[in-house]
């Protein structure tokens, strides 16, 4: 078996006048194609347009069975706002073990800013709320029961595209390019017996229906994204049945492996319309019974 | 409320309710009110035990049920009742403010008496009273019905009432305890006439006798045991949580209901046995002409003994007495067919989505 290295430039980006490229080095193994596990991506340099390597990093790989064990690769875009621009680098690894069991993909991401003048890696989304000094203004949405009120600061606002299991949410980050300030873009609390209690918050969502194969599958269909409040509806999705996917909501939480950031959901649910009953519904079975199964999405 | 209930309309034709004014109960009790204005008295005691007695006075009238033939002594009931409201034509209804039970020579051998409030035409209380010879393998005695109802009211799936058995003793008609409150009332299929029929034999000197009880989405049939030697009204089984589960003497029969209230396409959840941890519940299509049968109920009860010593009248004339039905709180596994596929329901959402009746 022979492995041989690979290289892939992206860019140059235009960051604050100066000039940035990625260059994203692999490996492969020659002779093999057709799987995900051939090839992965070993390591990124970032250069300015004099050719300096203004960051570099390497990721481990192994090989097990004639095949890597876990396939890493990445996408880099530049994004810019009213306060700045910045690098954005989308990692996406599939391991064997993920591959046989679950259909599970990991995804994470790296942000980069220019500090003081030097591109920077910005870290962790700080939690809104929780008062990180230097980053942008914390601000948080509160939802009351009588609706929702908004207080929202004015760093740039971008959002990650990022893979549930079985559909894709677009979730908010606030960025400060120009202080390495990162923070989630919103929080969502209930206010409940005086007290306020974390809640999911509302997202965008881009979703690939498949409708089940079957005559008839099944999808309990809740009045709130909550399922302490009031009793769900039984809906019958039918094969004719018009499904529209309307929108999701989640408490999203941020963790850190390396220098890469990775969104965690949790009390995850999608906004929906199957005929006459609109309403909540969650968990993989009823997600796969309105046509998105758990699986691995296309790159 | 999704549904009133007509089970019992017959068995009450006999009943000497007296209230002709209570079309707004559930539909049971409007049922029943339609026949309590005539009380039952048979063809053959007609001459001397008449159904509608002298009036003892401008405001109070008796009434007489009976006889009721009961080893081998006719016993009569009295009820004197009083009028409790009127409308602006003058016409009103009666309460019972109070009854005997006299054997044929007149000795009274159990009695009990009611508040009397004068009432408006929108605001009351009334007592009613009904009476069916109780026919069993073992012995033959008397089920008596006691209605308390109030206007203005909430309307309940099941109404509450209040039943006593009576029975023989040394030749005398006594009390099989006292009083219990249930939410519910007696079984169609037992009425015959105007008596109720024991559901079936226990032994040489037991019955068993069938109530109906409102379990929260469906009525169970509780099964009583009444001894006709010992003169004791008990629980036909036990039912007891041990250890957090349910005895085998929690399963009830269930009766049949006559409407179900699913507007379209559904499904229920149905677990292999009544544990959601038994494995994963099968998802089953409901639709409006499904074929759904209630098959069996497994549900904690609880009976509570009255006072043997009568009421004290002092939180009202029923104060003495006991209580069964459905254990507060409890989880009510339901086993139904539904187009043949069988398996356990319990939860509200499940309840809902078959269209089972629910108190408001």
């Amino acid at each position: 078996m022979r492995v041989e290295d690979s290289e892939q430039r992206a860019g140059p980006f235009a960051i604050a006048g100066q000039s940035y490229s990625v260059i994203l080095r692999g490996k492969h193994l020659a002779n093999l194609s057709g799987t995900t596990f051939a090839q992965t991506l070993t390591g990124i340099e970032i250069r300015d347009a004099g050719g300096n390597v203004a960051y570099q990093v390497a990721f481990p790989y192994a090989i097990e069975q004639g095949l890597f064990q876990r396939s890493l690769s990445a996408s880099v875009d530049v994004v810019s706002g009213k306060t700045g621009a910045g690098l954005v680098i989308h990692y996406r690894e599939q391991s064997q073990a993920q591959q046989i069991e679950t259909l599970v993909i990991g995804e994470s991401w790296q942000m980069f800013g220019l500090v003081n003048g030097k591109l920077a890696p910005l870290g962790k989304p700080t939690p809104l709320g929780e008062g990180a000094t230097g980053g942008p203004f914390m601000g948080v949405m509160m939802r009351a029961a009588n609706g929702a009120v908004s207080v929202i600061s004015q760093p740039d606002t971008i959002e990650v595209r990022v893979w549930t299991g079985a559909f894709y949410v677009f979730v908010p980050l606030r960025v400060d390019w120009n202080h390495g300030g990162l923070a989630q873009g919103q929080r969502c609390f209930e206010m409940m017996g005086g007290g306020n209690r974390e809640v999911g918050c509302d997202m965008r969502v881009e979703v690939q229906r498949k409708p089940p194969a079957e005559e008839f599958s099944f999808v309990r269909v809740f009045g709130e994204d909550n399922e302490n409040m009031g009793e769900p509806e039984h809906v019958v999705v039918q094969q004719n049945s018009k499904v529209e996917i309307l929108g999701s909501s989640a408490i999203t939480t941020w963790s850190q492996r390396g220098e890469l950031v990775q969104p965690v959901f949790s009390d995850l649910w999608l906004h929906v319309r199957i005929d006459s009953h609109t309403g909540w519904i969650h968990g993989d079975g009823d997600f796969a019974a309105a046509g998105l199964p758990r699986e691995i999405p296309a790159p | 409320m999704k549904n009133g209930y007509f089970a019992v309309a017959g068995v009450l034709v006999v009943g000497a309710s007296i209230f002709g004014g209570r079309a707004i109960y559930t539909r049971a009790h409007s049922q029943a009110k339609l026949y309590a204005a005539a009380p039952f008295v048979p063809a053959s005691a007609k001459s001397q035990a008449p159904a509608t007695g002298a009036s003892s006075s401008a405001n109070e009238s008796e009434k007489q049920l009976g006889p009721f033939p009961i080893a081998g002594q006719n016993y009569t009931m009295e009820l004197r009742t009083r009028k409790v409201q009127a409308n602006s034509a003058g016409e009103g209804g009666d309460t019972v403010v109070a009854m005997e039970i006299r054997d044929a020579a007149g000795a009274v051998q159990y009695q009990r008496s009611f508040p009397y409030v004068k009432g408006t035409e929108d605001s009351f209380e009334s007592w009613s009273v009904s009476a069916l010879l109780l026919n069993g393998t073992n012995g033959r005695g008397l089920v008596v019905s006691y209605d308390d109802y109030f206007e203005p009211s909430a309307p309940e799936e099941e109404p509450t009432g209040w039943f006593q058995i009576f029975g023989a003793r040394e030749g005398k008609l006594v009390a099989f305890g006292p009083p219990l409150e249930i939410q519910g009332g007696l079984l169609d299929e037992y009425a015959d006439g105007h008596t109720y029929k024991a559901a079936r034999p226990l032994g040489a000197q037991v019955d068993e006798v069938d109530f109906r009880i409102w379990a929260g989405h469906c009525r169970i049939v509780f099964p009583v045991r009444v001894d006709w030697n010992e003169g004791k009204v008990t629980p036909a089984q036990e039912c007891a949580a041990t250890g957090g589960e349910l005895s085998a003497g929690c399963r009830y029969k269930v009766v049949p209901e006559t409407q179900l209230y699913m507007n379209e396409i559904t499904f229920v959840r149905l677990w292999a046995n009544p544990d959601e941890k038994s494995g994963a519940p099968q998802n089953v299509v409901v639709k409006k002409d499904s074929k759904v049968d209630l098959l069996t109920a497994l549900v904690a009860t609880k009976w509570l003994e009255g006072n043997p010593a009568g009421p004290a009248n002092t939180k009202g004339p029923m104060d003495d007495a006991g209580s069964l039905g459905v254990d507060s709180g409890a989880d009510l596994w339901l086993k139904v067919s539904i187009d043949g596929k069988e398996g356990w329901m319990h939860s509200e959402e499940d309840f809902r989505a078959l269209g089972l009746p629910e108190d408001e």
